[in-house]
């Protein structure tokens, strides 16, 4: 693989994720030998059954852990650790609780521009500038609908405010690559169906690089413009295997909710993604994987 | 009302929070009647006006040194006495500062220009907690600020946290009053003696208890705080310390308790003021009227600190009660 391609995000060739598990006495595989490319403005979900690994690929890709083997690059370039270029939106702890809202909106630009240390020394310039990253905040804030609670301290806000406080904290560094942890994922139902039409809308308007892991398939089908299902119920022709794979990778229906209850071919895909790594009994044979996705690397044997 | 966490009326939970002190306080003056109804003379209970007696000798105004003072034109041994010595009753002393040979004979003159050496008066009891305040204060800010410089840095910077974790724990559990002699030994029993022994005191728990606080702040807000581009100076003052600061200071109201055992046990070995001092010097000829109203003040001291830092808490980080 080159690294040339300009247009990709996410490069990953072969990664292996690994921890020692205290009950085996080894190391047990999480994530083996996973292919992956990701093209910029792609809005990317990530589903699979609970400990396929979901979680894992997403720290990867934010630096947070480093892979044990293969090569990940983001933008051509092997993955530092956490940095400006990549935003992250958590389910729990998403803000910090010590600053009001309008403070974590511009807590970004501050720290990027405003050396804390400096700050006191030119007192008079910072204060300009503030005031400017103060405007730049309410902007934002307009924009998800939370102006007027600006001043307000995240535990005064409900969990949908919160995530959408926490959104446009992360979007306000225009990060190359947007990466979600299950961010609706302890909302009502209510809340989260508003929050998702919002993504929805946010992608179109900045075509964002986004990667969105989910354990919803209804909520990756309908955001995303692409699905990766993630999956550690397979086997290959030498027999059972450990850690998880990418065995499913299609572009999904346009984003739209109404058409997403009508639409059969939502249905046949659910139906689809469910049979591809949701059920440990049918384990699903490397030859069978849903890879119809062009930019879906052929699985491994 | 037995259920768990049952609420009250506000003026019932007033009453029947006032009601141990009453108790105490009827209790007390029925056996200190009977007692001094049997022997008048008796120290050990002692009631109404062996109290006013008492509170008149510590608030008896008391030379506690002398200052220089240049007599300027139009002053009067009575405008320099109430002016300079803090006490106009005091001149006495003052004439003799001045004054002739003679006990019958009046002062004399005072010449502008000269120097006198005034005595400077106080009330005992303000010279004891002056003494004994800011023995504690700068005991406390010392204790304070070492475990806030060190709890943070080993909470946020593993080769700190390895250097100093064993020791610091190592550190809490010696008994900081088995220190005592050590310190009096090494540093003799001069104030910073006492300073270093509220400060040896107070610090080990509180940097264990800052640390704990830092390493509980959740690794997804710190990465969050790296990928809004902060440096780790920034995490650590803007985002670390801002959050743990509440706790922390939580953590400085529960250390003002060991704060004044060690000012007191100091203060009884080796002092010629302070709180615990006086306690201890009546206590030879069983002032009890004195002890305690020493020991009512103590109380009082340490509820107004406990209270000022709780309310700057409420009043001030009111995201972190409800976090």
């Amino acid at each position: 693989m080159t690294n040339s391609d300009t247009s990709l995000a996410v490069e990953a060739d072969g990664i292996v994720q690994r921890y020692y598990d205290t009950k085996l006495g080894r190391d047990k595989v999480v994530l083996d030998k996973i292919d992956f490319k990701l093209r910029t403005g792609e809005f990317c979900a990530v589903v699979g059954p609970s400990g396929c690994g979901k979680s894992t690929f997403l720290r990867l890709i934010l630096g947070s852990e480093s892979v044990k083997d293969g090569k990940l690059s983001l933008f051509g370039e092997p993955p530092s650790d956490p940095d400006r270029h990549r935003g992250i939106v958590y389910q729990k702890y998403s803000l910090f609780p010590h600053l009001r809202v309008i403070e974590n909106v511009i807590l970004g630009p501050e720290l990027d521009e405003v050396n804390f240390l400096m700050k006191w020394v030119w007192y008079p310039g910072f204060r300009k500038k503030h005031q400017r990253f103060i405007k730049m905040g309410e902007e934002y804030l307009e924009r998800v609908g939370l102006k007027e609670h600006a001043w307000k301290y995240p535990y005064q806000l409900s969990g949908g405010q919160q995530q959408r406080v926490a959104i446009a904290q992360a979007l306000i560094m225009k990060p190359r690559i947007l990466l979600m942890d299950e961010p609706f994922g302890a909302l009502d139902p209510g809340t989260r169906e508003s929050l998702q039409d919002w993504m929805i809308e946010i992608h179109k308007d900045t075509k964002s690089t986004i990667f969105f892991v989910t354990h919803d398939i209804e909520e990756a089908l309908l955001v995303a413009t692409r699905v990766i299902v993630l999956s550690q119920f397979r086997v290959s022709d030498s027999g059972p295997t450990e850690g998880s794979r990418i065995v499913a990778d299609m572009r999904t229906p346009p984003q739209d909710r109404d058409a997403l209850r009508a639409d059969s071919a939502y249905s046949k895909m659910m139906a689809d993604v469910l049979a591809a790594g949701f059920d440990p009994t049918k384990p699903r044979h490397s030859r069978d994987f849903l890879m119809t996705h062009p930019d879906a690397i052929p699985p491994r044997p | 009302m037995l259920r768990v966490h049952a609420p009250i009326p506000r003026t019932l939970a007033v009453f029947i929070g006032i009601m141990p002190f009453l108790i105490v306080a009827i209790v007390y003056s029925h056996f200190s009647a009977k007692r001094l109804a049997e022997n008048p003379r008796d120290k050990l209970m002692p009631g109404a006006k062996q109290f006013a007696a008492g509170w008149e000798d510590i608030t008896k105004r008391r030379a506690v040194g002398f200052i220089e003072h240049t007599v300027a034109s139009g002053e009067t041994l009575e405008s320099i006495a109430a002016k300079v010595s803090g006490d106009s009753g005091f001149s006495e002393d003052i004439k003799s500062v001045a004054g002739p040979a003679l006990d019958d004979e009046p002062p004399r003159a005072l010449v502008v220009g000269e120097t006198l050496r005034v005595p400077q008066t106080e009330r005992r009891i303000v010279t004891d907690v002056k003494a004994s305040l800011r023995r504690l204060g700068t005991g406390l800010g010392i204790g304070v600020s070492v475990a806030l410089l060190l709890g943070l840095s080993m909470g946020v910077n593993t080769p700190i946290d390895k250097t100093f974790n064993g020791f610091i724990s190592g550190l809490a559990k010696i008994p900081p009053l088995a220190l005592l002699p050590i310190i009096f030994i090494a540093m003799g029993t001069g104030e910073s003696a006492k300073i270093a022994i509220i400060a040896l005191g107070i610090a080990p728990t509180m940097i264990l208890d800052l640390y704990m606080r830092v390493r509980e702040v959740p690794s997804e807000l710190i990465t969050k705080a790296y990928t809004l581009g902060a440096s780790t100076l920034e995490i650590t003052f803007k985002v670390i310390l801002a959050m743990v600061w509440p706790p922390f200071l939580n953590a400085v109201r529960l250390a003002l308790g060991p704060a004044w055992v060690y000012l007191i046990a100091s203060e009884a070995i080796a002092s010629e003021a302070g709180l615990g001092y006086r306690i201890f010097v009546v206590q030879r000829q069983l002032g009890m009227n004195i002890i305690l109203i020493y020991v009512l003040l103590i109380m009082l001291l340490g509820l107004a600190m406990d209270a000022g830092i709780r309310y700057l808490i409420t009043w001030r980080y009111k995201w972190a009660e409800i976090r």
